[in-house]
């Protein structure tokens, strides 16, 4: 995937956000409650997140666990960039990550012991690196 | 000198007019050294993150005995077509061209960890304050009665990649049909734990590929079970049905030993012959660090969880394969993964810089045939003294052809990914 397309990506409102409006429009019971429930959850997460200011150095320290997948020139093939995203988006992804919301695995693991303070450094660090 | 504080050295070199008009190769000889010794995953990345964060203020040296590095990750790859040579070989120049580590080809051949100082193949010594070791493992060779290095010519073990895994291709791709292969997996602990798996795997799609079918491989385990099991042994029924067979201690006995010249391997149950041996016996740390007195009675070397830091000496940090390192495996993920503790403490005790609690993680990923992959991973901290799993996952069985095309492609990534941490 190209960054550019991932920024496009991040300049909407919101996978999780678009998607509590589908349901919300047309209920099903249940499995749907719970989904629900985990996005609405996701909104509250980020938003909470997106209103604390990151630590680029702490998120410098905290990165070089992605740099073992994610380049840091910005390139990738079956594993995504992420050097340059903006600051909503990765905390938008790790949120979802650390909900389960998105599935995969690896990166639930990393983010499941991620506390707010440590995905807001990500995310300012993140956002402020030049691919190289 | 590694006593003072950044500041205080500043202090003092700021006071004196006359050490400022020192030639610049001298006073770069003033920066805190560290020197690494092994230039694979673990060494690699602490030279890179040593000298990239802390921005040029310590003087790193890289002690590698090779000109380049060719990853065990991804070799079975190239047992199975996947990768050639060259897209798993990779060049230590950028490491010195844009970071500035001083890459020394030759062998380590001593530690003094009295005077701080290694001595290298030429008898010349580097001194330290503080020293990374990060050798990778030595082969036990004795370990299995019959097998020494120069058997290892006949039958190689390919555990460490090199002219070792090139003679395995040779000698896997001149098979014909009805010949067979007989792997001695090794017993624990070792490096890379589903590694002996996914080559078998990688192994038998070179046959099937070429219609070799009537060609078997069997597996002598020293193990009862294995990393992964269940995924390999339903991967082999479904891709290469009768063709692999494995046995475990409970089968045959116990392995006796190898004849390399009569292509057998002895064990209670029965001899198995083959065309190709693949021996791979059991390991300890690199010698280096056994004869500097790094390692305990199993071979392997102590740290402190937190750190990295050898238990033995505190100016001294042992990563990778040769640390022990509790629940994780021992991987070039989790090598990386060491190094960049190793590297936070390290520039704690030199530049006075910030450290983080510890945080370490690993995946494995493995291929058992075309876009069928599969992982194991989890992630770890310091606890109860010993470098503990918090949490984990594993592939799971019957997943549907989506997914394990999508693991592999992810294990792609991975592996540019690690390469270029390494060595960009
Ligand atoms: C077949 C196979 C498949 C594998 N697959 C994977 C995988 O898919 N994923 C994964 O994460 N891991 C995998 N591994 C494991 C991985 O290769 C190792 O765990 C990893 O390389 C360990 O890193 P290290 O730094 O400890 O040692 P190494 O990477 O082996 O590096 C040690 C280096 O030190 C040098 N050296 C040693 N002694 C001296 C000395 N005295 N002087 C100078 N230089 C010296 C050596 O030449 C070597 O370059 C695999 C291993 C094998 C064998």
């Amino acid at each position: 995937m190209k960054l550019s397309s991932l920024k496009n990506l991040a300049k909407g409102s919101g996978a999780a956000t678009a998607a509590l409006f589908c349901i919300v429009m047309t209920p099903v019971p249940a499995l749907a409650d719970e989904e629900a429930a985990r996005l609405l959850e996701a909104e509250h997460q980020v938003t909470r997140i997106l209103s604390t200011a990151g630590d680029p150095a702490f998120g410098a320290y905290l990165g070089g666990e992605c740099a073992t997948c994610h380049q840091q020139s910005g390139s990738g093939s079956g594993i995504p960039p992420i050097t340059g995203l903006p600051a909503d988006y990765t905390v938008q992804a790790l949120v979802e990550y650390r909900l389960g919301i998105r599935t995969n695995e690896v990166m639930q693991l990393m983010a499941k012991r991620l506390a707010d303070e440590e995905i807001a450094a990500l995310a300012a660090y993140f956002a402020q690196e030049e691919a190289q | 000198m590694s006593r003072l504080t950044r500041r205080q050295f500043g202090l003092i070199l700021g006071a004196s007019t006359a050490t400022l008009a020192l030639p610049a190769y001298l006073r770069a000889q003033e920066k805190p050294k560290v020197v690494v010794i092994g230039g694979g995953a673990g060494g690699a990345t602490a030279a890179k993150y040593l000298a990239k964060d802390s921005n040029g203020a310590l003087d790193v040296t890289l002690i590698e005995e090779n000109d380049e590095f060719t990853t065990c990750f991804f070799s079975n790859l190239y047992l199975g077509d996947f990768r050639d040579w060259d897209s798993i070989t990779h060049s230590y120049d950028e490491l010195v061209s844009r970071y500035g580590i001083k890459k020394v080809t030759d062998r380590a051949t001593a530690i003094d960890r009295e005077a701080k100082t290694v001595s290298l193949g030429d008898g010349s010594t580097v001194p330290y304050d503080r020293l990374v070791v990060s050798p990778g493992i030595d082969i036990i060779y004795d370990s299995v009665p019959g097998y020494s290095e120069a058997a290892a010519e006949i039958a190689p073990h390919a555990w460490k990649a090199g002219p070792q895994t090139r003679l395995l291709k040779e000698k896997l791709d001149a098979l014909e049909e009805g010949q067979n292969i007989v792997m001695l997996a090794p017993p624990n602990p070792y490096r890379c734990p589903p590694g002996p798996y996914e080559r078998v795997s990688m192994m038998a799609h070179v046959l099937k590929e070429k219609g070799l079918t009537g060609s078997k491989i069997f597996v002598i385990d020293p193990k009862e079970s294995f990393s992964k099991q269940a995924l390999f042994q339903e991967g082999w029924e479904k891709h290469y049905p009768g063709m692999v067979e494995w046995y475990g201690p409970d089968v045959h006995g116990g392995v006796v030993g190898v004849d390399v010249e009569a292509g057998t391997v002895e064990t209670d149950l029965d001899t198995f012959e083959g065309t190709l041996l693949n021996i791979v016996p059991a390991q300890r740390a690199g010698t280096i660090a056994i004869d500097a007195g790094l390692a305990g009675e199993n071979g392997f070397c102590p740290i402190d969880a937190a750190s990295m830091r050898s238990t033995m000496d505190e100016a001294v940090f042992v990563i990778g394969d040769a640390s022990i390192a509790g629940d994780m495996p021992k991987s070039g993920f989790s090598a990386n993964s060491q190094a960049k503790v190793a590297a936070l403490h390290i520039r704690a005790d030199l530049t006075q810089s910030q450290t983080f609690p510890a945080r370490y993680s690993n995946t494995c990923w493995s291929l058992i045939e075309t876009d069928d992959g599969i992982k194991v991973g989890a992630n770890y901290e310091p606890k109860d003294g010993k470098i503990t799993s918090i949490e984990g996952f594993v592939s799971q069985s019957g997943e549907d052809a989506e997914l394990r095309k999508s693991t592999y492609e992810e294990s792609i990534g991975w592996y540019e990914g690690i390469v270029a941490d390494m060595f960009t």
